[in-house]
């Protein structure tokens, strides 16, 4: 199994993947935490009939809240609807004292831009 | 347990903290499209459920007129609950332009 490499990635291929099997579809987010108190995140997108399934794998307190978003987004999919032009004032409109990132207020698009790539 | 939208995101609350005192484990929230048929003419909804361990199993429904309110709510408790992820790691901000993006699925 293959974890692909942005968000923005597993963004387009679950949004497709909904779009194509909206009923069967199924998106989880698993919140793990090892014996070395290491946490990270892995989203998954799986499809029972064809056996396709998206997996993505992240320690990044930043893509948490993308991550959210996709799961909004993805349930407007899954139920047949479009998706709302929400613009990006969602994650700096509701500001978490523990986390102080500081996003730049990116323009309205319907697609995100994609920022810088990870390292590792 | 089904529960409704707001005790929903109580026990969601309560199932992150009994997480974060145990120190390890996992976590699972999932969604899908609500496989049962409410009859004709009801709106859609969307099952939402999250699990710690083998014995905290919790799920809701959500309609159509509610994603919006709700996923805010569900973000708020997810982004408070879920510590200790790094944080964002100061880089250079010179965009690295050449990207070869791999991407590879079943």
């Amino acid at each position: 199994m293959v974890y692909l490499q942005t968000v923005n990635e597993f963004f387009t291929q679950s949004k497709s993947l909904t779009e194509a099997y909206p009923k069967t579809t199924k998106l989880s987010i698993k919140y793990r935490t090892n014996e070395q108190s290491q946490n990270y995140l892995i989203a998954k997108a799986f499809e029972s009939a064809s056996g396709i399934c998206l997996k993505y794998r992240t320690d990044k307190a930043a893509e948490l809240g993308r991550l959210l978003l996709i799961a909004n987004k993805l349930s407007y999919v899954s139920t047949g609807n479009e998706i709302p032009p929400e613009p990006e004032q969602e994650v700096v409109a509701s500001p978490v004292t523990e986390q102080k990132k500081a996003e730049p207020s990116a323009p309205p698009k319907g697609s995100k831009k994609k920022k810088r790539g990870k390292k590792k | 347990m089904l529960l409704s939208n707001e005790e929903f995101l109580k026990k969601l609350t309560d199932l992150l903290q009994t997480h974060q005192s145990k120190g390890t484990g996992s976590v699972y929230l999932s969604q899908k499209c609500n496989p049962v048929d409410e009859g004709e003419g009801s709106s859609a909804s969307v099952l939402i459920r999250a699990k710690s361990g083998a014995a905290e199993k919790i799920s809701t429904v959500v309609e159509l007129d509610y994603f919006t309110d709700f996923f805010q709510s569900y973000a708020e408790v997810c982004k408070g609950q879920i510590v200790g992820l790094k944080k964002r790691d100061r880089k250079k901000t010179k965009k690295n332009k050449k990207k070869t993006t791999s991407s590879g699925h079943t």
